[in-house]
This record gives structure tokens, C-alpha cells and sequence, in this order.
């Protein structure tokens, strides 16, 4: 009883109110994901071809210019059936954070950064991407923490 | 029950997010294509000047852009601005077009 008093008084907000800021970064992290995917699928040539570009990958740019978008999307589906949802977040944050470690990769090691982005990340320089990456990631991460800790008060 | 139609709301919704953000990026690119004739120009690497790339509607490719902050890699104009133009300050004529990132072409 003690324990449940003291966890109710971290956890201030209400399983209702965690239940909606979480559904609302599931949101968040679907729309990311789903124009990205779209952006990928409609210009395929282009990220294809500025993929063919980065030494690293050259040989393997086609498989990875349709793996990322049906990964992506993937991830969408996952994230939008509730019964998936966490899986959805973990995938997710597994796919952001390959990106980013793609991201720190070329800004070591490329010779020159291609620029293909969309919707507000067009804006960022590649130091921003990381940052806007590692914030939707931290978002993910709150999110599975907040179900999870909400699971836990209802399990006691 | 009351939990079977908040999950339907909530895939509703999400559907409705994921139809949003496919439309915006759709009306997106619908913008990108021009039917006027415009002047493209590409900027150089030291993110000083802007030079002649090519004249028509179709823009040209931004694949072989290279990162940086300056400024577009590649703009386009309804009027012609001559074989190059000083970045700043920008010409008086409206840009009709921009590349999607910032960035040059070596």
C-alpha cells in the first residue's frame, strides 16, 4: 500500500492522461515516418540514386533504398493497431537510431553529404538531424517508460 | 466495449495523421512542378554565388548537392539573372523555385 502511495506520487498524471500523451507521440512518430516513407517511395529515383553515391553502401544502395521505406512503413502499421504499439515504438527507435549512427557515419567519414530531406527537416543542417533525431528517439523512449510504468501500478 | 471503440477511434485517428502527412507531402511536391519557364541556378561551394545551371520547367537534379547551411543549393527564377548573381544581396526578382535542402553543387 505504502509502495503504490509513493509510485501514484511520481507519477502525478492520471492512466488516462498517460494513455493520450503516449498515443500523441505514437502520432507524432507515425507522421514522421509515414511522409518520410512516402517521400521515399514517390522520388525513389532520387534517394536511390543519392544513396549509389555514398561509398560505404554503393553496393547494397538498392536493397537499402526499398528496405528503409517498407521498414518505415512497417513501423507505421505497427505503431497505429494498439496491440502492436509498443513493438511499434521499439522498432521505431531501433530505425531512428540507425539512421542517426548512418548520419554520424557520413559526417566522419563521407567525402561530400548528399541532401535529401523533407517536410520541416529540409530546414536542419546535418548536426540538426542528429539532434531532431535523437529527440524523436527520447520521445519514443518516454513513451515506453510511461506504458510501462503505468502497467506496473496496475499490476500492484 | 467502451475500450473496443476508443481502440477504433484511436486507428482512426491514426489513420487520419498518416493520410495528413502523406497529402502534405504530396501537395509538396505537386508545388515543386512548374510549368513556367524559369532560369535555375546552383550555388558554389564557398556559398558566395549562385551560376547558370539551365533554363526550362523541369527542375534539375538536386541528388549531387552537397550539405551546407548557406542557402539553397539550387534557385530558380522567372527572369533571367544573367551567368551568375551574387548571393547577397539577393536579387530583386521572387525565387520561383528552391531546392528542397540547403547545400551546394562542387
Amino acid at each position: 500500500m505504502e509502495r503504490t502511495i509513493i509510485r501514484k506520487n511520481i507519477f502525478q498524471l492520471t492512466d488516462s492522461a498517460k494513455e493520450w500523451i503516449v498515443y500523441g507521440i505514437c502520432i507524432l512518430c507515425l507522421a514522421l515516418f509515414a511522409s518520410a516513407a512516402y517521400g521515399k517511395v514517390v522520388d525513389h529515383e532520387t534517394f536511390s540514386e543519392g544513396l549509389s553515391k555514398v561509398s560505404f553502401i554503393k553496393g547494397t544502395a538498392i536493397y537499402i533504398a526499398w528496405f528503409v521505406p517498407v521498414a518505415e512503413l512497417l513501423v507505421v502499421v505497427l505503431l497505429i493497431i494498439p496491440g502492436t504499439q509498443r513493438l511499434g515504438f521499439y522498432c521505431f527507435i531501433t530505425l531512428i537510431a540507425v539512421f542517426t549512427g548512418y548520419i554520424v557515419a557520413m559526417m566522419l567519414w563521407a567525402e561530400h553529404l548528399p541532401c535529401r530531406c523533407s517536410l520541416i527537416i529540409e530546414k536542419l543542417s546535418w548536426e540538426g538531424h542528429i539532434w531532431f533525431n535523437t529527440g524523436f528517439m527520447a520521445l519514443a523512449v518516454f513513451a515506453l517508460w510511461l506504458g510501462r510504468a503505468k502497467e506496473k501500478i496496475k499490476k500492484q | 466495449m467502451k475500450k473496443l471503440s476508443l481502440n477504433i477511434k484511436k486507428i482512426a485517428l491514426s489513420l487520419l495523421v498518416v493520410g495528413l502527412a502523406v497529402g502534405t507531402q504530396a501537395f509538396k511536391n505537386a508545388e515543386k512542378v512548374n510549368d513556367v519557364t524559369t532560369y535555375y541556378y546552383k550555388l558554389n561551394s564557398s556559398g558566395t554565388t549562385y551560376t547558370f545551371m539551365n533554363s526550362g520547367t523541369i527542375p534539375p537534379s538536386s541528388v549531387n548537392c552537397t550539405s551546407g547551411i548557406v542557402d539553397k543549393c539550387i534557385v530558380g527564377f522567372e527572369e533571367d539573372q544573367g551567368a551568375a548573381f551574387s548571393r547577397l544581396p539577393a536579387p530583386s526578382d521572387p525565387r520561383t523555385y528552391q531546392s528542397a535542402s540547403n547545400g551546394y553543387l562542387p
